[in-house]
């Protein structure tokens, strides 16, 4: 694991002893399996502190709401009931091998490492309050030696009024397997938070699509973190679709390992009224001849924001690297504002990249053309918004995000 | 079908003239060539009379069928019956051609006050003008000129025309970029397209799609305005002199 992923340079405060109080009283409630994880993970932000906007994953952000260390913050809540059920979320398919206790096993001490290693700050506050774990591991072949497409489904813990809820989701794809994962939208638009944490293991010339649409909300936080690790020849798709909400955020990290790994990411936002979406996107090239490709859509209505704050870092050696990343944002009013530019960190020879971004209102020959055949102006806007989305939505595979995404696309 | 008078345009920018006073009458049923160098102010001729933001008419008057055109939008112009190929088509990725074609049909509908086209009549309407402009069957799947070449662009912009039965139609060089074999079809397709009822002002560049399409007339545009016009056999003597003898008898 490379030293970047470890260091987490921020400007930050301390841990006060109403979160400690409130993050060993959550430990006697919940869940006592993971509560060596969260242990870990609260003794990390005492170390780095509780991320503040100075933190330079806030760019474009004002984490503030997330963290508020007034009376009513998340942590002076009332705390939330251990979780009823302990099986994974979603109906998983017969092919997927599920472990939903860390029985004893070397789960639990990677899940504890990992606390130790996030780069991602909202990640690590959220594991301080983790009530579920869930493992699943994707062998490729079924029991009678044919190979398989897993299909699984991941569902977020709803949000519950004025609590962070907070949940995580380990995949490991073994060697050559093949799965369809899709992460079900958060429910419950009541005023409080829920994230997500999902690290994803691919092996040697596995293949994954994850994908998963959000609809907005209009008073809870949802957040996510994503972390993909990739063996040589696997293949990420990733497909998501975020309806942003008072405050939205993803953090997605690919790390490409092993060689001729390829990575795609598709993302679509549709922001409407006071609705925000913030991508943080750091991607990865440690070995040669790996590919990212992502593409960023974001279609923000007036008085709604957008931003990516993504960058590629290419290490010493990674020759033959292909990179692409290119972000447009359609900008539908005076008080729609859309931020965020890539950033390259290039430290090998030989490397490919198309790096661009463009935020802008509609283009104005594309109108006329939709005008001069007789679309009245309304019209021809709202076709072409939808076209604009209807490109990303084509990528999504048949399932519920994709039907989610196209209905909030379309009106 | 179509009266210019004394028209002066430009641009919204700057205030800059493009067209110096131009004047054109194209009645009903017949078709009217418009020739001229690059840069005479064919484009801007045409993208004026369909009303593009770009171009502010300053003065005279644009009559479409017996209406004062000049202070409508796109969009009323489209409907009252004007069409306008483009010279170059913008590409939509993301809006179906088929979709697209449809929603301009029943918005052209609408304005005549006919109910939406049925799935069965688009199809019949849709399958005719295919097959007479020898459009390859991926193109129903395709969006909305995406990817297409210069030629699957220009024989779209007719396969729309075909299907919204414009009155007045204005053909901004179709032929330009088109190999031989396209250019037929192309010429084919504005054939089938003649009516009395139906008038075309059609802009090219060269000759060769005027063997195709026989023109009423035709009108040599320079420097912003009609230097000269004539019958079709005034193509024959521009091939031989070219704009600059031309525009020296204006
Ligand atoms: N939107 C515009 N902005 C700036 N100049 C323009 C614009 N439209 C036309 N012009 C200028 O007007 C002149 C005529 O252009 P155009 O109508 O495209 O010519 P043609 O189609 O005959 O080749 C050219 O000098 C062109 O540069
Ligand atoms: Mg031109």
């Amino acid at each position: 694991m490379s030293e970047a992923r470890r260091t987490l340079p921020w400007n930050s405060r301390p841990v006060d002893e109403a979160l400690r109080e409130r993050a060993e009283a959550f430990d006697r409630l919940c869940a006592p399996d993971f509560a060596p994880v969260r242990r870990a993970a609260l003794e990390r932000l005492a170390e780095v502190g509780i991320p503040t906007a100075r933190n330079e994953a806030f760019t474009y952000m004002n984490p503030a709401p997330l963290f508020r260390a007034d009376a009513d913050s998340w942590y002076g809540a009332p705390l939330p009931s251990p979780p009823e059920e302990t099986v994974p979320a979603g109906p998983i398919c017969p092919h997927a091998m599920c472990v939903a206790r860390p029985d004893g096993g070397n789960l639990l001490e990677e899940e504890i490492l990992r606390a130790e290693r996030t780069t991602d700050p909202v990640e690590l506050y959220a594991l301080c309050f983790a009530d579920r774990f869930d493992w699943v591991r994707i062998p490729p072949r079924d029991e009678a030696g044919n190979p398989v497409v897993a299909r699984l489904a991941a569902r977020p813990r709803p949000v519950a009024e004025g609590r962070l809820s907070s949940s995580a989701l380990r995949l490991r794809l073994d060697e050559g397997s093949a799965a369809v994962v899709e992460i079900l939208p958060v429910e419950n638009d009541v005023d409080g938070w829920s994230h997500l944490s999902l690290a994803v293991e691919l092996g040697p010339r596995s293949r994954l699509t994850l994908v998963g649409a959000q609809p907005p909300m209009k008073r809870a936080a949802v957040t996510s973190s994503i972390c993909v690790e990739q063996a040589e020849g696997s293949l990420l798709e990733f497909r998501e679709f975020r309806g942003g909400s008072p405050l939205a955020r993803g953090h997605v990290e690919v790390h490409l390992d092993g060689e001729g790994a390829r990575c795609e990411l598709r993302s679509l936002s549709t922001l409407r009224d006071e609705a925000e979406q913030h991508h943080h996107v750091r991607i990865f090239h440690h070995a040669p001849r790996c590919e990212s490709d992502q593409l960023y859509r974001q279609i923000v209505f007036d008085g709604a924001s957008a931003s990516v704050d993504g960058s590629v870092q290419v290490d010493r050696g990674a020759d033959g690297t292909k990179s692409n990343q290119l972000i447009r944002s359609l900008l539908l009013g005076d008080k729609a504002s859309a931020a965020g530019k890539p950033q390259l960190l290039i430290f090998a020879d030989d490397v490919q990249c198309d790096h661009g971004a463009t935020h802008g209102s509609l283009d104005d020959e594309e109108l006329f053309y939709l005008l001069s055949r007789g679309f009245a102006p309304d019209r021809a806007r709202a076709a072409l918004v939808a076209g604009f989305a209807q490109e990303i939505v084509d990528l999504f595979p048949e399932c519920g995000a994709r039907k989610i995404a196209a209905q909030w696309t379309r009106q | 079908m179509l009266r210019i008078q004394d028209l002066r345009a430009v641009l919204t920018e700057n205030g800059e003239e493009i067209l110096h006073g131009l004047s054109l009458e194209i009645p009903d049923g017949e078709v009217h060539a418009v020739m001229g160098p690059n840069g005479s102010g064919k484009s801007t001729l045409s993208k004026v009379l369909a009303g593009h933001p770009a171009y502010r008419v300053s003065s005279g008057s644009v009559l479409f069928d017996g209406r004062e055109i000049s202070e409508l939008g796109p969009t009323e112009r489209a409907r009252a019956g004007l069409f306008l190929s483009f010279q170059d088509p913008v590409e939509v990725p993301g809006l179906g051609n088929l979709d697209f074609a449809r929603m301009a049909l029943d918005a052209r509908r609408d304005a005549e006050g006919r109910a939406p086209v049925s799935d069965a009549e688009f199809s019949e309407a849709v399958d005719r003008a295919m097959r007479l402009l020898k459009m390859d069957d991926r193109y129903r799947s395709r969006d909305l000129n995406a990817g297409f070449s210069g030629g699957e662009k220009k024989r779209n912009e007719i396969f729309q025309m075909l299907l919204l039965s414009p009155k007045l139609a204005i053909l901004d060089e179709p032929d330009s970029g088109l190999d031989i074999d396209a250019l037929r079809v192309v010429a084919e397709g504005i054939n089938s397209a003649r009516s009395p009822e139906r008038s075309v002002l059609l802009i090219t560049h060269y000759r060769r799609l005027l063997d195709e399409v026989k023109p009423d007339a035709i009108h040599v545009l320079a420097g912003g305005r009609i230097v000269r016009s004539g019958g079709p056999e005034l193509a024959e003597e521009l091939e031989r002199s070219g704009y600059d003898g031309i525009e020296g008898k204006a």
